[in-house]
């Protein structure tokens, strides 16, 4: 069985440094996919990536060990990203325009399906894979956290520093714009 | 307990497993009798099982060695920190002490008075008296000086080159 985060943490703490390697190894390629989403770059995702690790060093002595150590290492990378997609002045959740003509409450009655729904798997997988990359940054953050990175709810909002409900407004509104986009793609075709 | 359809958050938190025991029950009652909140269900798993097959980016060659390295050399490079400070205020308290030196030597062999009448009597001033001037500086306690005072530069210089945050490129 693999040791956990905090456990590692406090092997390196103790001068360990293989169980820091354990770690990079381990989080590495999801960083550097976060960053890259984020940031659109390459370059800029690796220094993010390279820079989050160097913060946790930095931060090593005074590093909690009874805090869940993989929120607090997404929380550095976003952060990171934050700050160098200022100068592309970022769309932040607030500006995000609520869905176009979306109806909550029509759509629980609104039978007709969505020509996407006729896809098979594959070609559904490309396409929203093509799609998650369209959508706005906050959007595509939000859903690659929980359905690339397998995070639950509460560590989404311990990453983002949100309330759980709002992160759970954030991936419907997410998973809403996606189907919009398919059904556009799909209409244009 | 019959629940009217299912509001779009609860499609997605079943879909999430975020549902505990007993909503879940209730909510998969409902799901039995009612065939477009099932078709709306269906199609919020297939979004979620083609989310969860978009493929992660490839990591660029050998970037964990590198990260590693990196990691490595700012651990060298802090660990430096108490040295460098010790070192600084070690060159500091020796270039006090040869300033001190200097200062004494020259009020020994009079260089400071001359220089007094010298700037006193300005139109006395000449080469010549220049020259006299320079010939009887102490040397020694003047380089020794100099050289302390250079490798204060060095060390504070270095210190706040640590301790510099640095940005990220």
């Amino acid at each position: 069985m693999e040791p956990s985060d905090e456990v590692l943490l406090a092997q390196y703490k103790q001068g360990d440094a293989r169980a820091f390697r354990t770690l990079m190894e381990r989080y590495t390629a999801a960083i550097y996919n976060l960053a890259y989403r984020f940031l659109r770059d390459p370059m800029e995702a690796e220094n993010v990536t390279q820079e989050t690790f160097l913060r946790v060093v930095t931060a090593l002595p005074s590093l909690r060990l009874d805090v869940p150590f993989k929120p607090y290492l997404f929380r550095i990378a976003v952060n990171l990203c934050h700050d160098l997609a200022r100068k592309k002045r970022p769309t932040l959740f607030s500006e995000l325009d609520s869905p176009d003509g979306h109806n909550p409450i029509e759509s629980l009655t609104d039978p007709t399906p969505d020509a996407w729904e006729r896809l098979a798997d594959a070609e559904l997988a490309a396409r929203v894979n093509q799609a998650l990359l369209d959508l706005p940054v906050p959007y595509q953050t939000v859903l690659w956290l929980r359905y690339g990175e397998d995070f639950t709810y509460e560590e989404i909002a311990q990453t983002l520093g949100l309330p759980l409900n709002t992160v759970r407004t954030h991936l419907h509104r997410a998973k809403h714009h996606l189907r919009a986009r398919l059904a556009r793609e799909m209409t244009d075709e | 307990m019959i629940i009217p359809h299912l509001t779009p958050d609860q499609v997605e938190q079943l879909c999430d497993n975020e549902l505990d025991a007993t909503q879940r029950r209730v909510i998969e009652q409902h799901l039995e009798g009612c065939p477009l909140c099932r078709a709306r269900v269906v199609q919020a798993t297939r979004i979620q099982v083609a989310l969860r097959a978009v493929p992660h980016l490839p990591l660029p060659s050998d970037l964990v060695n590198r990260i590693e390295t990196r990691v490595t050399l700012e651990q060298m490079r802090r660990a430096r920190l108490p040295f460098l400070v010790l070192a600084m205020l070690g060159s500091l308290l020796v270039a006090g002490w040869f300033c001190l030196e200097l200062a004494l030597a020259l009020q020994a062999n009079g260089i400071l008075d001359f220089w007094t009448l010298l700037t006193s009597y300005s139109e006395q001033f000449s080469m010549e008296l220049l020259f006299a001037l320079l010939e009887a500086v102490p040397l020694t306690e003047t380089l020794l000086t100099v050289c302390a005072l250079l490798t204060v530069g060095v060390f504070t210089q270095q210190l706040v080159e640590t301790l510099r945050p640095r940005p990220i490129r």
